[in-house]
């Protein structure tokens, strides 16, 4: 007796009498004015904190990635996404699922001609600067959204990924569009027997 | 009473969680007089009963109380050995207690980082490249199915072998595991898990698992 070689999702609908509040996140409605704000109050506060704007940046992607590396165990038991086999993929998940999931966006990736691990997300619509004009006076290399950064750094290190994630234009800051940099560094391997030859 | 117990494994192969879920046998306490008919032996730390099945006390089952006192280990409450006290006919008559050992957090411990290593030599051990691990493990009396996520954690599950829906209830705990261990602020990753709601939630996921899943007789 032999199991199926690829296991297929179950099709009869189990219905587990939970609480709403563990929906998925695609499915939540929240006000999302209030989050937009939160978030804001939070850049504002620390701005008011710390006087450099690397400091800021820091900040704002550690916080992001203590939220990535818990926030991926999220994506991963609600999209049944399987593994990925190559960055391209993986930047395309990131895009087309991942930032669905959470933003309710879909950046567009471009790849790098150079170089075979670096990917760029171009954001077209960013409901985080909503209501942000301008960023303020004396505030000109504030990373308004690296939580974000964070987020995708401490989400791929969690599935043994290393990338430095940075924006690489903000229209904030001027620039005609905003684009998120992704480069994928050395692979963390978990240790594999490799015979050698 | 279909799916006995869930062990949630870390990275590292640390328990972070268990929990189980079986209804204990009714184990009698029992009357005894001089001279003792069931043959008992000691073994890592315990008396356990090495012949003379009768009765509902099967072979294996180990002393866990007597005259109404928990034993502790080999030793009864009193710090006397249970060997010693049983093989004096003075404190005869007794009743004893038996029943089957339950397993200790230690040995828990110990038998999840053990399945860790050997998930890991599964994988290595697969002709093909890239395979998932051991998904089942089976015996006459129970299925222990384990889902590893892409970042290293495992679910396991055992259960009856009729029981059915165990895959969704291996990604049902794991979004039980996202929302309520890992969006608590408080909870530390890859410690014990100590977290309410999650053992709220994941009893009901049982029991709905357990009604939806049986197909077979008895249920």
């Amino acid at each position: 007796m032999s199991r199926p070689g690829n296991k297929r999702p179950e099709y009869h609908k189990i219905d587990w009498h939970l609480p709403a509040i563990s929906s998925s996140a695609s499915a939540h409605s929240m006000n999302r004015d209030l989050f937009v704000l939160t978030y804001g109050a939070l850049v504002a506060q620390l701005c008011k904190d710390y006087e450099k704007d690397e400091d800021v940046n820091n900040y704002l992607d550690k916080m992001g990635y203590g939220i990535g590396i818990r926030l991926i165990e999220d994506f991963l038991a609600r999209s049944y996404v399987k593994k990925c086999h190559s960055y391209s993929e993986i930047t395309d998940l990131i895009a087309q699922v991942a930032f669905k999931m959470y933003l309710g966006i879909t950046p567009s990736v471009t790849r790098n001609e150079s170089s075979r691990n670096e990917f760029s997300l171009i954001l077209d619509k960013n409901p985080l600067v909503e209501f942000v004009e301008e960023l303020p006076a004396g505030r000109s290399s504030l990373c308004y959204c690296n939580l974000l950064c964070g987020v995708i750094r401490g989400a791929l290190e969690m599935v043994h990924l290393t990338a430095d994630v940075t924006f690489l234009q903000d229209r904030l800051k001027g620039d005609k569009v905003t684009e998120i940099g992704i480069t994928f560094l050395k692979k963390l391997e978990e240790k594999k027997y490799r015979r050698k030859k | 009473m279909a799916i006995f117990s869930v062990y949630v494994v870390n990275k590292a192969g640390g328990l972070i969680y268990q929990l189980d879920n079986y209804a204990p046998r009714a184990e009698g306490e029992k009357t005894f007089s001089y001279p003792l008919d069931l043959l008992l032996k000691l073994h890592d730390e315990r008396v356990l009963v090495a012949f003379g099945q009768r009765d509902g006390i099967r072979v294996g089952h180990a002393v866990l109380s007597i005259n109404g006192v928990d034993v502790n280990g080999k030793y009864t409450a009193e710090g006397k050995e249970v060997l010693e006290y049983l093989g004096n006919p003075a404190n005869y008559p007794v009743s004893i207690r038996f029943g089957r050992p339950r397993l200790t957090s230690n040995e828990k411990l110990m038998l999840a980082s053990m399945f860790h290593s050997l998930f890991a030599i599964g994988s290595q051990l697969s002709p093909e490249q890239g395979s998932s691990g051991i998904e089942m493990l089976e015996t006459d009396t129970f299925k222990l199915h384990c889902f590893q996520t892409l970042t290293g954690i495992k679910f396991v599950v055992l259960a009856d072998p009729r029981q059915g829906g165990i895959d969704s209830l291996l990604r049902k705990i794991y979004e039980i595991y996202s929302d309520f261990a890992l969006k608590n602020p408080f909870y530390s990753l890859e410690m014990p898990i100590r977290c309410e709601l999650f053992d709220q939630n994941l009893k009901l996921a049982l029991e709905v698992a357990e009604k939806a899943g049986t197909f077979g007789p008895g249920s």
